[in-house]
């Protein structure tokens, strides 16, 4: 995560970025034996199981396309891939509406309220999701914190079914993802000139004006990466949905779990990942394409 | 402290509309923990001035603008715009336009856009819009970028489309912060006559923040020299040139050589002194009552103009003493840097065509100068 500081901002176009100068530096040959590990690794451990599995999805039993057919025409897969995508959707939303006021929150000059603003993102981060998933059964459950309070308090007579239920998958993803839709729009509201929102307030604009014409447009790089890294993960999320979520609220990557693991149908479940595969690259896709992101602004 | 009224205040008010109002600061003081960032400062400018508020980084004159245009509050102290009081009025309320330091320019929003933003946030309607930002883009020969992003300009034309959004909804007041500052010499010196001249045609008031002494100097009408968060000395540039309040704003305002050395007599206002093993004269500055006595520290003040080198003859002579160690060319002046029997620099500006024949580095000279031409401060560096 690269986190610009306005000071750190050139002038104009007449001061060129460090970074072309930097980008030369290293030899090619150098470079390339710098990268050879990890691309070692991830062809070995990655690339390899992955392209195996997908393959089996076409060669098992035999050379076919029985497992994407059943894909196709089974209406429950195409309703797992739509909630997926759906849930995926809102918890984006979710995700942004939540997350652009606390960024904006670690973004403020001052001292004390953004650290800890920025201790509240990242002490999450570093617990483990499982951790967090549990955590959200707790207060969840029939007997858990809420319904507890609830019942006690006698605003309710019954305790409520919150668990496993798309509600509580949609939370608790939205929560787990939160920080991954915070930091890129902190980034970019940092690397904001604060003499902006001082300009357009100079000339005229209110409090709401000037967030809607300046700083909102110019953060815009940071909302979009924030949206298509939390879209993209959330396609793909597994312990979350598998703890929180009932038989009612399969996800795919909970349903490629089940093939792999308990069905032990090894084809199908490369048919489900690829399908996954080519939803998210679709997604990341489209959205460079369409938004064009390095042209909405160049400000630096 | 000169108060004095430029006369041309009043000649430019008869030949432009001036739609400038008047500024007043009165006993603004700011604050942050230990450090006094504006202390007690009064200021008044009158409508269509142009007035600089010059110091060195850290006097308080950014705090000062910033405050009037509402960035920052004053902790207490009053500002006014006009007859308005302006002290607690949000920044977007105040109608005081600002070119920032670094231009902050939109930079999502095409130069017609960003011009056309103020414009916007006062709802003026579509074809009065279009036709004012024609009228500013003309009026910073801009015309043909209209279309581009800030990005696509070079620092110059930033710099004239900062200018063009700030004067495009007719403010009474315009506020600069360093506007020059990121240009190089020559189109700083360039723009300081096109913004004089803007200036001059809108009839806006406009103080103006630099640390620049020369710039402050040709383009206000009168100059605020601030150190320490303490206006120090306000007054026309000549004024400030000749008769500097103090030590602080001699040394800060053009070349000036302050000599230390010990008052030996006063006779009236001519002062005496002893300065590194020669004599020196001076008048008592202004402000030094009753300082200046036989024996106490006091620093003679002299511009490098106002210095005379003559060869030394051996004879007894007036002056001090000294050794010509460098003699520096700079077009029509020529600096000969004098080092004093006591080892103090002295420099003498020498106009280059009256050349001072058979004198080059190690000659033993004499400096000295007319009585009224120097200023004696007191106390010691």
């Amino acid at each position: 995560m690269s986190v610009t500081t306005v000071t750190d901002l050139p002038a104009g176009p007449a001061v060129p970025a460090a970074a072309p100068a930097l980008r030369g530096r290293l030899s090619l040959p150098l470079s390339l034996l710098l990268v050879a590990p990890l691309v070692l690794l991830l062809a070995w451990a990655f690339f390899l199981p992955i392209g195996r599995l997908l393959l089996t999805s076409v060669t098992e039993p035999t050379l076919t396309l029985t497992n994407y057919r059943r894909l196709i025409t089974q209406p429950l897969y195409a309703e797992v891939i739509l909630r997926t995508v759906w849930i995926s959707f809102a918890c984006t939303a979710a995700a942004l509406l939540l997350g652009y006021p606390v960024a904006a929150l670690m973004a403020r000059p001052g001292r004390v309220v953004p650290k800890i603003a920025a201790v509240c993102v990242m002490v999450p981060l570093w617990t483990s999701v499982l951790v967090r998933s549990y955590a959200w059964i707790i207060l969840l459950d029939r007997k858990g914190v809420i319904n507890t309070l609830l019942v006690q308090s006698g605003v309710i007579a019954k305790p409520l079914t919150m668990l496993y239920t798309d509600g509580a998958v949609l939370m608790a993803m939205t929560h787990v993802l939160l920080p991954f839709m915070i930091l890129p729009i902190y980034s970019s509201l940092r690397s904001l000139p604060v003499d902006l929102p001082r300009a357009a307030a100079n000339l005229g604009a209110g409090r709401v004006r000037v967030f809607f014409a300046v700083t909102l447009p110019l953060s815009l790089p940071g909302v979009f990466a924030g949206c298509l890294l939390v879209f993209v993960m959330a396609l793909g999320f597994y312990v979350t949905p598998a703890l929180l979520g009932g038989p009612q609220t399969l996800m795919i990557a909970t349903l490629i779990g089940q093939q792999a693991t308990e069905l032990l149908d090894w084809p199908f479940a490369g048919a489900i990942s690829c399908v996954l595969l080519v939803l998210s690259l679709g997604m990341v896709i489209t959205f460079k394409r369409l938004l064009r992101l390095d042209r909405v602004v160049a400000h630096d | 402290m000169l108060r004095e009224r430029p006369a041309a205040a009043a000649a430019r008010a008869a030949a432009a509309t001036v739609s400038g109002l008047a500024v007043g600061i009165s006993e603004v003081w700011r604050r942050y923990g230990p450090v006094t960032a504006v202390a007690g400062v009064s200021l008044d400018v009158a409508a269509g001035e142009f007035v600089s508020l010059l110091g060195p980084s850290g006097s308080g004159k950014t705090t000062l603008l910033m405050m009037l245009a509402g960035f920052e509050q004053p902790q207490s102290g009053r500002l006014t715009v006009g007859e308005r009081d302006i002290t607690r009025v949000a920044p977007n309320k105040r109608n005081v336009a600002m070119v920032f330091q670094r231009y902050a320019l939109f930079p999502h929003m095409t130069v017609a856009e960003n011009i056309a933003f103020p414009l916007r946030m006062r709802r003026i309607g579509r074809a009065e819009r279009e036709a004012r930002i024609r009228r500013a883009l003309d009026m910073v020969k801009l015309e043909a970028q209209a279309g581009r992003k800030p990005a696509e300009l070079s620092g110059g034309q930033q710099q004239r489309v900062a200018l063009a959004r700030a004067i495009v909804f007719e403010p009474p007041v315009i506020l600069m912060d360093e506007p020059l500052g990121a240009l190089d010499k020559k189109l700083r010196q360039h723009m300081q006559i096109e913004l004089k001249q803007l200036q001059r045609r809108l009839g806006a008031t406009v103080i103006y923040v630099t640390h620049d002494q020369e710039e402050a100097l040709t383009m206000s009408d009168r100059v605020a020299v601030l150190n320490h968060g303490k206006l120090v000395q306000l007054g026309p540039p000549r004024a400030l040139y000749d008769q500097p309040a103090d030590a602080f704003v001699a040394d800060f305002i053009g070349e000036m050589n302050l000599l230390p050395g010990t008052v030996r007599a006063m006779t009236g206002e001519l002062c005496t002194l002893a300065v590194d093993g020669g004599t020196a004269v001076g008048m008592a500055a202004s402000n030094s009552d009753g300082q200046l006595a036989s024996g106490k520290p006091a620093r003679v003040a002299v511009r490098p103009e106002h210095v005379e080198l003559v060869a030394a003859s051996g004879a007894a002579q007036d002056g001090l003493p000294g050794q010509l160690a460098e003699i520096v060319f700079n077009g029509a002046t020529t600096a000969m840097l004098v080092e004093l029997a006591g080892g103090t620099m002295l420099r003498a500006d020498i106009s280059t065509r009256s050349s001072l024949a058979g004198l080059h580095p190690g000659s033993p000279v004499v400096a000295s100068w007319a009585a009224g031409a120097a200023l004696v401060f007191p106390g010691a560096a």
